[in-house]
């Protein structure tokens, strides 16, 4: 009985050491989890927001050329400008690809510093960015 | 969501999907593979996004294979409209 006392007190405090570091795992994952889910929302609607952006613009151009060569030349410079911003996406995405498989906090901002060098990028080109209420943390409005 | 409605909605998905990818494969209109390709790659990203938008590499692969494919789509299709108007074929008012 006076053995097992001490015994039945390490086990608890264990158990309630385990409990509380949990919590504490858990707390310091949960903000991570919410922002790359929140990013990925983001970095989806601009896909499809490019997307239907730069099918809309190829159309404009094919319909307002003067002559196939003139149409031909502007469609390759568009082409040509597009690139970075495909060039961005790719690595939007892999970057928050890597942030969700291993969310440490310099992942998680490398991630969110892409999705705002795309978001620039997108915009100098004259698309929209997707105005959502929730956006990432870390991305600007 | 519950598990169970997720689940019956990814086999939805699944269902629809196959429907949509014999459609395009069996359309007097299908010009190019890529067009199937776009097709299977626009399923796997609905399916992707319908089982919760998690960040993992299946699901980026499936997003950037959309976008590639819809951009891919959209220059062949301005090069055709491109043509069509000055060789005569294009109808477009």
């Amino acid at each position: 009985m006076t053995h097992s006392q001490p015994r039945t007190r390490i086990v608890t405090r264990a158990i309630g050491v385990l409990v509380v570091g949990t919590l504490f795992a858990l707390c310091a994952c949960a903000p991570h989890q919410a922002e790359l889910s929140a990013a990925n929302t983001v970095l989806n609607a601009a896909s499809d927001g490019f997307s239907a952006w730069d099918e809309q613009h190829q159309t404009d151009i094919a319909r307002g050329a003067k002559t196939l060569e003139q149409g031909t030349a502007d469609l390759q410079s568009y082409r040509r400008k597009r690139e970075p911003i495909l060039a961005a996406f790719t690595l939007a995405y892999k970057t928050l690809a890597a942030a969700a498989l291993s969310p440490s906090d310099l992942n998680v901002a490398l991630a969110l510093s892409t999705i705002q060098d795309l978001k620039t990028a997108v915009l100098s080109l004259g698309a929209s960015w997707p105005k959502d209420p929730a956006a990432a943390p870390g991305v600007t409005p | 969501m519950s598990a169970l409605s997720k689940a019956t909605d990814l086999v939805n998905l699944a269902v629809e999907g196959m429907d949509l990818i014999s459609q395009v494969i069996d359309s007097p209109t299908l010009k190019t593979a890529d067009e199937v390709v776009h097709a299977v790659r626009a399923v796997l990203q609905a399916v992707s996004r319908a089982a919760g938008g998690e960040v993992t590499p299946d699901a980026v692969r499936a997003e950037l294979g959309a976008l590639s494919s819809a951009i891919a789509a959209h220059d062949a299709k301005a090069d055709q409209d491109l043509a069509a108007r000055f060789d005569g074929s294009d109808h477009t008012p």
